[in-house]
């Protein structure tokens, strides 16, 4: 009898788990701890504090340059998808920015804003913004005329017809972006963090690796990959549920 | 120069006078580039009034119905218009396809407005029990009577129609054009809709008006006193009658000394 599908997935994690054991086993070193070790290790972060305090800090980067490459990100998008002209100045700019190498833009914010937090959200959100405008952009150049012809013809005030016919059309888009966003901006923080700031998982990774503590780095990038599945799950997912639904 | 009034109340222009609510048009040119496409354009529509358009395609029958609905500003001339709403069905639904079938209807209307009026308009028009779909799931006729009912919503004093019911079956054609009049009788806002379906236009309308030639202007003129809803013998009828008169006409020409009230 075929198994269900749903249980496919516990499944593949299990397999996982149990592969890693093995391997664990097999090589007995301590550069490569076995599962039980490393949850032992992650539940003592837990419980010491540590673990909410630097992983708090970490989305609170995350958070802030997410909102900020958003942000900044859409409305250069539309800006650049509606206007020719303007499309065809920055097409260069954008082109370059989505070619910088992210260490490069770390170390100059770095080394121009200081070694603070402005500087590691805006190095976080640099990164990010150039895709957010491509992305958003192509939404823009899609947008159907004609829905908008029935906003003005029916003297929609502004608002509603941003929020009621201009923006749905980009909602697939903004969630197209929001969601390479967060997958891109987690592992730009991290290495941010480890450049320049001394605190959150990023730093905590440096002091681990000093000290070639793997079930530390492994503890730390569980809980914090956990953390972000989450955000994904319980927020993004329900979001686009509800603003996609029409599409069936 | 490039003049242009829109005035609620009927402002006059320089060579009409708007009376009351109705519409007054006089487009001295509107260009496509180095195109012109109107020119000498000169149209008075009484309040309440239905009238027809026609003439063949690309003739700029849209063109037209874009600078009254203030979608396209870029002319030389005056349009003025009375007070109150305006109302637009366009050649395709035009639904928002996020928006269900009473958030469609509603869109258009103040923000305070409750649904009821919405609701009403809907269930008249057969969609009492679709008010919750999404446009997708609807046929192309059900998606036209909730533009037709999205029109009607605003209460609208004019009514622009351009080809509304082009590419549809003919027996669904018929059903929206009969509601739409069953409508139009209710509220009695003017009315100006083009179309290239001269039965169509003979079927509604008080006034038919041909356009025709390049740059387009008015070549003829039909009042019909018939009342409403007509058979297909009397629609017949009057046809042949023009044709014998006016035998190019659709085609946009029309002989010497056939150009209506002029």
């Amino acid at each position: 009898m075929p198994m269900p599908e749903r249980w496919l997935r516990p499944l593949s994690l299990l397999t996982l788990v149990a592969a890693w054991q093995a391997l664990a086993w097999g090589v007995a070193s301590p550069l490569l701890p076995a599962p039980g070790q490393v949850a032992a290790r992650a539940a003592e972060l837990a419980t010491s504090g540590e673990l909410a305090h630097h992983l708090g800090i970490t989305l609170a980067r995350v958070a802030a340059s997410f909102v900020l490459a958003l942000g900044v990100g859409a409305a250069l998008g539309m800006a650049l998808g509606a206007s020719r002209r303007l499309d065809r100045f920055f097409d260069a700019w954008l082109v370059l920015g989505l070619n910088i190498p992210a260490l490069v833009t770390v170390i100059l914010c770095y080394v121009w804003l200081g070694l603070n937090e402005l500087a590691a959200v805006t190095a976080v959100a640099l990164n990010k913004i150039p895709l957010v405008v491509a992305t958003v952009r192509e939404g823009a150049r899609a947008v159907d005329r004609e829905l908008l012809a029935v906003a003005d013809a029916f003297r929609l005030p502004p608002g509603r017809r941003l929020r009621r016919v201009y923006l749905p059309q980009l909602y697939p888009y903004l969630f197209a972006a929001a969601r390479t966003g967060l997958s891109l901006i987690w592992k730009i923080v991290l290495v941010v963090e480890l450049l320049g700031r001394s605190s959150g998982v990023g730093f905590q990774l440096n002091l681990l690796f000093q000290f070639f503590d793997i079930a530390g780095i492994l503890a730390w990038t569980l809980a914090f990959a956990a953390v972000v599945l989450a955000v994904e799950a319980l927020a993004l997912r329900p979001l686009e549920r509800r603003l996609l639904g029409w599409r069936g | 120069m490039k003049a242009m009034t829109l005035h609620p109340g009927g402002v006059p222009g320089e060579h009409f006078a708007a009376q009351g609510a109705g519409l007054s048009i006089a487009i001295r040119r509107k260009a496509w580039g180095v195109r012109t496409v109107l020119a000498g354009l000169r149209l008075d529509v009484a309040d309440g009034e239905f009238v027809c358009v026609v003439g063949p395609s690309g003739c700029g029958k849209s063109t037209l119905l874009n600078l009254l609905g203030g979608l396209d500003r870029d002319f030389d001339g005056e349009i003025a218009r009375g007070t109150g709403a305006l109302g637009v069905l366009f050649q395709n639904p035009r639904l928002m396809p996020w928006l269900t079938v009473l958030d469609n209807v509603r869109l258009v209307l103040p923000a305070d407005a409750d649904g009821g009026h919405a609701r009403e308009l809907l269930a008249a028009m057969g969609l009492g029990d679709a008010l919750a779909h999404f446009p997708r799931q609807l046929s192309g006729g059900m998606q036209r009577r909730v533009a037709l009912a999205r029109a009607f919503a605003v209460r609208p004093r004019l009514l622009l129609l351009d080809e509304p019911f082009v590419s549809l079956d003919a027996p669904v054609a018929a059903r929206l054009r009969a509601l739409l009049l069953e409508r139009w009788r209710d509220t009695r806002p003017t009315v100006l809709f083009v179309t290239h379906d001269l039965t169509e236009a003979l079927e509604c309308a008080d006034r038919v008006v041909f356009l025709g030639g390049q740059p387009a202007r008015i070549v003829h003129e039909l009042r019909i006193a018939e009342p409403r809803p007509r058979p297909e013998a009397a629609v017949a009828t009057l046809r042949s009658r023009l044709f014998e008169a006016h035998p190019e006409l659709l085609a946009g020409r029309t002989g010497a000394g056939a150009r209506g009230e002029e």
